[in-house]
Parts: structure tokens; C-alpha cells; sequence
């Protein structure tokens, strides 16, 4: 019976190990992709005073090609929407496996009394 | 928050422990506040570039192609820069809406910077106090194992 619960220990401690690094692993990608939408939120803001006068290039590679005013901030507010799109989708990832996360906990410490007692 | 604990109960262990997390942040905002502050005197390097280059009446410059390696140059046109504005794109700009864009850049930074700043006094602080509880805490012990080998003698 004992040996049943011990089992029972090692398999949700593992499982809690395993949600903690993969939380670990979604806070690194989260906290890129802020840097990622306050860097393309500049981008637009800046984009915001020009017109279609302005002369943009965009660095591709190591060359710079022209590119028309509509089009790049197109492209930029586009980026935004896929990257506000990106933290919603971890966002709500974190929220789950924490959850997750809980409730192994509680199985975790349930199962801990049993084996003390 | 979990300031709200009082430090004064915990047990030593978990005070090394906190102060071990607090230490880590520290050190992770001090090299924030250290890379904001370099990004700030690249920007400020871009200011006084424009400055130099609308100011000196010298048309021959040398242009590097690496950073070992120059050609002669000449300045054509002036007031025309082309300005990095993030994201790999970049637009052309006057000397004066070139230096507006750092400017505001630069602006932004220290924006960041002071936020920074006050929360690394924050956590100088909350060290500094679970420090002077640490001490007394092993006088404390001390002081008790005294005693306590003094009444076995």
C-alpha cells in the first residue's frame, strides 16, 4: 500500500517539475515577445509622423531596399496584431498550466499526509 | 505582497533564501539599468555626430566599410540622414527631425532608467533590513548556546 502512495508521490512530483519548466520556458518567450511589441510600438509611433513623402528603407540582409509608406506600416501594424495575438495565446497557456500546477500541488501534499501517516 | 509577512518570524533558512532571490534581482536589474545606460550614450553619440557633421565645413570624410577598413569619401548632401528607427527599418530624415527622434529616444530612457533606479533602492532596502534581522538572529543563537553549554557545566 505503502509503496503504492510512494509511486503515487514520484509521478506528480515529476509532473510538477516537468509544468514548472515549461511555466519557466513560457515566461522567457513571453517576456521576448514584450520586447518584441514595445520595439514595434515605437516603430509606430514614429511611423506616425511621417507621411506618404517620406523616404523608408527596410534593412533586409545587409541591403537596404525602399519601401512605400503604405505598405511598411501595414506591415507594422500587422506585426503588432500577430504579436498581441502571440501574448494572448501564452498568456492564457500560463494561466493553464498553473492551474495544472495547483491542482498537482494539492494531489502532491494529500498524498504526503497519507504516507506520514 | 509578500512584504506583508513579517520578516521577523521566519526562520533563518528562509531568510538566506529570500536574500539569496533578492540578491539575484538585484543583480539582474543593476545589468538593465547598466544596458540602458549604454544604449543611451549610442544615442547621444548620434546627436553629436549630426552636430559635428552640420557644423564642420570639411566635405571629405572617410567612410568605414568594416571596422578596419576605409575608403575617401565625399558629403554631397547634407541634411539628409538616414535614420535606424527600429524593427530593420529606416527613413530619411532632416539634421533637425534626426536629432528630434533620438531626442525622444533618450527621453524614453530615462523614463525607464528612474523607474529602475527606485526599484533597486527598494530592494537595497529590503536587503539591508533582512541583513539586521539575520545578525540578531545568530547573536540571538548565540547567546542561547552560551546558556545552554553554561547550565550543562
Amino acid at each position: 500500500m505503502s509503496s503504492d502512495l510512494k509511486s503515487q508521490f514520484e509521478q506528480y512530483s515529476l509532473e510538477f517539475s516537468k509544468l514548472q519548466n515549461s511555466i519557466n520556458e513560457l515566461i522567457t518567450s513571453r517576456s521576448k515577445l514584450e520586447t518584441q511589441y514595445q520595439e514595434n510600438k515605437i516603430v509606430n509611433e514614429e511611423f506616425e509622423t511621417l507621411n506618404e513623402d517620406s523616404k523608408i528603407y527596410k534593412l533586409i540582409g545587409s541591403i537596404l531596399l525602399p519601401q512605400d509608406y503604405q505598405d511598411a506600416n501595414m506591415n507594422i501594424n500587422k506585426r503588432i496584431e500577430f504579436i498581441e495575438n502571440e501574448i494572448n495565446r501564452v498568456e492564457t497557456k500560463i494561466k493553464n498550466e498553473e492551474t495544472e500546477m495547483e491542482n498537482i500541488r494539492n494531489k502532491l501534499l494529500e498524498v504526503r499526509s497519507k504516507l506520514g501517516a | 505582497m509578500s512584504n506583508k509577512i513579517d520578516l521577523n518570524s521566519l526562520p533563518p533558512q528562509q531568510l538566506i533564501e529570500f536574500r539569496k532571490n533578492i540578491d539575484s534581482e538585484i543583480q539582474h536589474f543593476t545589468q538593465s539599468l547598466q544596458a540602458l545606460q549604454t544604449a543611451q550614450s549610442k544615442l547621444k553619440d548620434c546627436i553629436s555626430t549630426i552636430d559635428n557633421v552640420e557644423n564642420s565645413k570639411q566635405e571629405n570624410l572617410l567612410v568605414p566599410l568594416t571596422s578596419s577598413l576605409y575608403i575617401p569619401g565625399k558629403i554631397l548632401k547634407r541634411n539628409e540622414y538616414l535614420v535606424d528607427i527600429g524593427t530593420g527599418y529606416y527613413v530619411e530624415k532632416s539634421a533637425k527631425d534626426s536629432k528630434v527622434v533620438y531626442d525622444k529616444k533618450i527621453k524614453k530612457l530615462d523614463v525607464d532608467s528612474k523607474k529602475l533606479k527606485d526599484i533597486l533602492i527598494q530592494k537595497n532596502e529590503l536587503l539591508n533590513g533582512i541583513n539586521l534581522i539575520l545578525r540578531r538572529k545568530v547573536l540571538e543563537m548565540e547567546k542561547e548556546q552560551e546558556q545552554q553549554s553554561g547550565d550543562t557545566k
